[in-house]
């Protein structure tokens, strides 16, 4: 269950800080595009990176030990896939839900210049 | 036990191979579907690309990870084949509805969609406006 927990920490940092860094270097032109101020965008950049940082890292401690515990191997993978799978699926939704929210932030934006 | 393990490796292979797959497709020809637009410069098409694609590969491979206590247990070959069969036909079709949710994306987003899409509930997304118009103006 140590070496769970180890592989569990280890493959959601992983995740957490591969998908932050992809997210912040080809998010910034988005944002630029969103907010039209270089300036604005590159702070929300960050504070996106940081919102992302430790949403993530909450939910991966705060599910540490949900689920049970598992002794044999392949309780161990299903429990080890069931918990990465929902925290993945977690991160997707919360994603995308942002690319909602800041392309409806461009189209106000737009509109306003527009009237 | 040693059936059900392989099971599962078979099962992450074949379906993180068609997610990778997928992505790749989407990612290299999805700028061109979009193609070129006078208001978005190719680099933000492109980084537009990209943060969709990062949405999908997190929505798949949680899916693929989520589903793989789904189901029974396989005790021997045959029965193995069949969950096998199973367990990555739901995940083809969960690939597939990521995919084509992101066509539709991109197609909103490709050069001649210029339908009108704002305001769509003008009395909710004026009061949007009026906070956010001293900011932008």
């Amino acid at each position: 269950m140590t070496i769970a927990y180890l592989i569990y920490l280890a493959v959601m940092l992983l995740v957490t800080v591969g998908v932050g860094r992809s997210l912040f270097k080809n998010g910034r032109a988005f944002l630029v595009d969103a907010f039209g101020d270089e300036a604005l965008a590159d702070s929300v950049n960050h504070f996106l990176l940081a919102g992302f940082y430790l949403v993530n890292l909450a939910m991966v401690a705060f599910a540490l030990h949900v689920g049970g515990r598992a002794e044999k191997l392949i309780d161990v993978i299903e429990l080890l896939g069931s918990k990465i799978g929902s925290a993945l699926l977690v991160l997707g939704v919360m994603h995308l839900l942002n690319l909602f929210a800041f392309t409806m932030w461009h189209q106000i934006r737009v509109h306003n210049r527009a009237t | 036990m040693t059936v059900m393990f392989w099971t599962y490796i078979a099962y992450a292979v074949l379906c993180s191979g068609v997610t990778i797959w997928v992505g790749l497709t989407l990612k290299k020809n999805g700028p061109t579907f979009i193609g070129e637009r006078p208001d978005m410069p190719a680099e933000l098409v492109k980084s537009v690309t990209h943060l969709l694609i990062v949405g999908f590969y997190l929505m798949n491979f949680g899916a693929i990870c989520f589903a793989l206590r789904m189901g029974t247990r396989a005790t021997d070959g045959e029965t193995a084949v069949e969950l096998l069969s199973t367990k990555v036909g739901g995940i083809l079709v969960v690939i597939a509805c990521m995919h084509f949710f992101m066509l539709a994306l991109f197609t909103r987003l490709r050069k001649g969609d210029d339908r009108p899409r704002y305001p769509r509930y003008p009395e909710t997304t004026s009061v949007l406006r009026d906070r956010m118009s001293p900011a932008t103006d």
